[in-house]
């Protein structure tokens, strides 16, 4: 959900392994209250109510989502003007060169099309999914298992109480690491 | 509980007013105006396809498994309450048949006489038309019945089964509303130019219909939610209520758009005068500009944002202009037939009125006879945000004290 910072190696991580959804939205919510900074959570499906558990800013996304679907209406008006009335003006059914109607089904579509290529590309940027970019994930996540990565970022990480809290919660497994992905 | 509440309060002595002034200035319209029964089907078919949009948003929900509107599913139940109500009083388009339907007289004008051939000829006749009419009626109103009747056997007894056979029944009522919904629109609205006609018509009014219902469930619910009826909505429901009002005009213009396309492409006679009339006076033309906009452009830049879905105020407004457009989309396909220019006079007021109020009147009634939350539906764990869970448990240990 949130892109990594490769550079920041000092920053260590501890992430806890969960079987069920509903340990993790409620260590999630405990995290947040008792000071703890989540890093992340890794499910294999999306789950109603994580962002708002996790304490997730709204997703910029939708703002680019908007330019470019403004980016495909306007090319797909400004393709069909200058084809079918500048460049090579052709009588179709003796209707003029500028029908806008006609025009209406393709700036629909390359509106349509734009915004969701262009969010979808956005999304892998954002998340440094670059093409043979190579990621290590964690075991299970992809099939059964619910993962909360908790920053360890400074003095204050109480190590013994943030085992207390994975323990509460019945957590499966806890990792610690330097990079968690 | 909110039987009292809804039915003592003031609100319910200014609709009676209301429902009173708009029949006494509707039989004023009969005795004196030539566009009464104009007017009178226009208005009829606004508040039924409120009713019956709210008839397919429940059977939407309870055919895909939806849990989200179990919490607000009273209200589209109690508007389904006035289809049959809705359904005798649009019967008596009968007695205006004469003026409304040409193919009714019984000699046609040289212009309608190519009526006289084929299949439209047996298809428009008064007996079939006003038998056709009463079967789709009853088969809805039965529909809502069982429908309605399956969900309020659950809060006394809270058998799943009852949620299964809802299921069965809006199955059903789906496949036959969207044939039976189909046919009656070109019988009650297209017919009014018998020499017309185009295939995407019953489409185009369904898509008018669940945009301007869902509108309608909206405002009832924000209304009730603010008067405390509706512990259990919060704003998720009101971000989902938002998409679909917006989803829906979207789907209205996509509709809109293709039957103009087609019939201005084809550019065959028969077809195009249906656009003629409406766009060939400046009045008119107005009209059909202002309607893509009022049921189209201005809601769906409006909910764009994400705050505005979940801010009353905004919402309110939003629906209001789709009614508003829905009002206006039926105004813009009876009237240009028989009328050269747009007029909304005394008539129209009162019948719009009149209709409201008693739409609203028969909500009340039913909204008031039943409990506001289906406390047994399995589905409403699902439906409530996770702090509103303790409500739910509450309603369900109640159990049979309040009946």
């Amino acid at each position: 959900m949130r892109a990594t910072e490769p550079s920041e190696k000092t920053v260590r991580y501890a992430a806890a392994f969960f079987d069920n959804e509903h340990d993790l939205m409620a260590i999630a919510a405990e995290a947040r209250l008792r000071g703890f900074e989540i890093q992340d959570v890794f499910t294999p499906y999306p789950i109603h109510g994580m962002d708002r558990a996790v304490g997730l800013k709204r997703s910029r996304l939708g703002w680019i989502a908007f330019v470019a679907g403004a980016l495909g209406l306007i090319s797909a008006i400004l393709l069909q003007v200058w084809t079918s009335a500048y460049d090579w003006p052709l009588n179709v059914g003796g209707k003029p060169f500028n029908s806008f109607p006609l025009f209406v089904p393709v700036m629909f579509e390359l509106t349509v099309l734009f915004s969701g290529l262009i969010s979808i590309g956005v999304l892998f940027m954002m998340n440094r999914l670059w093409i043979m970019s190579k990621k290590k994930i964690f075991e299970g996540v992809t099939d059964d298992r619910f993962i909360l990565v908790l920053k360890q970022e400074d003095a204050s990480f109480d190590t013994e109480k943030a085992a207390r809290l994975f323990k509460k919660y019945n957590a499966i497994k806890v990792m610690e690491g330097d990079k968690f992905v | 509980m909110a039987r009292n509440v809804l039915n003592n309060s003031m609100g319910r002595g200014i609709l009676l007013v209301a429902f009173a002034l708009g029949a006494i200035g509707s039989i004023a319209g009969l005795m004196t105006s030539e566009r009464f029964w104009f007017s009178f089907l226009q208005n009829s078919l606004f508040v039924l396809t409120l009713a019956l949009g709210a008839v397919l948003f429940v059977a939407f929900k309870s055919v895909s498994n939806a849990g989200w509107a179990t919490a607000l599913r009273r209200v589209p139940e109690a508007m389904m309450g006035y289809v049959p109500i809705g359904g005798i009083l649009l019967l008596l388009v009968f007695f205006g048949r004469y003026q409304l339907y040409p193919w009714t007289n019984p000699v046609p004008s040289a212009h309608e006489a190519g009526l006289q051939l084929g299949f439209k000829h047996a298809w428009l006749s008064t007996p079939f038309f006003f038998g056709r009419m009463i079967v789709f009626l009853a088969v809805w109103s039965g529909l809502i019945y069982l429908m309605r009747r399956a969900s309020f056997q659950q809060d006394s007894d809270g058998d799943v089964v009852h949620t299964k056979r809802r299921k069965a029944y809006s199955a059903i009522f789906i496949v036959v509303f969207g044939v039976t919904f189909s046919l009656a629109s070109f019988d009650w609205i297209m017919s009014i130019e018998p020499m017309f006609y185009s295939t995407i018509f019953g489409f185009y009014t369904i898509s008018g219909t669940l945009t301007s219902s869902a509108a309608a469930i909206t405002i009832l619910v924000i209304f009730l939610k603010k008067r405390g009826f509706l512990p259990a909505v919060g704003e998720k429901h009101m971000h989902a209520l938002g998409q679909i009002v917006m989803g829906f005009a979207t789907f209205w213009a996509y509709m809109w758009i293709s039957q103009y396309l087609l019939i201005y492409y084809a550019n065959l006679p028969e077809e195009t005068i249906y656009y003629y009339r409406r766009t060939s006076s400046s009045g008119w033309m107005a009209v059909f500009i202002l309607n893509l906009f009022l049921n189209w452009v201005i809601p769906f830049v409006m909910l764009l944002p994400r705050q505005v879905k979940m801010n009353a105020k905004w919402m309110v407004a939003a629906c209001t202009i789709v009614l508003a457009g829905h009002w206006l989309d039926l105004y813009a396909m009876i009237f240009p037939a028989f009328f050269g220019s747009p007029i909304i006079g005394f008539v129209d007021v009162a019948l719009t009125i009149g209709f409201v109020a008693l739409f609203l009147l028969v909500f009340i009634k039913c909204i008031g006879c039943e409990e506001l939350i289906p406390r047994n539906d399995p589905y409403l764990e699902e439906s409530v945000e996770h702090e509103d869970l303790e409500l739910v448990y509450q309603l369900r240990t109640e159990t049979a004290g309040d009946i």
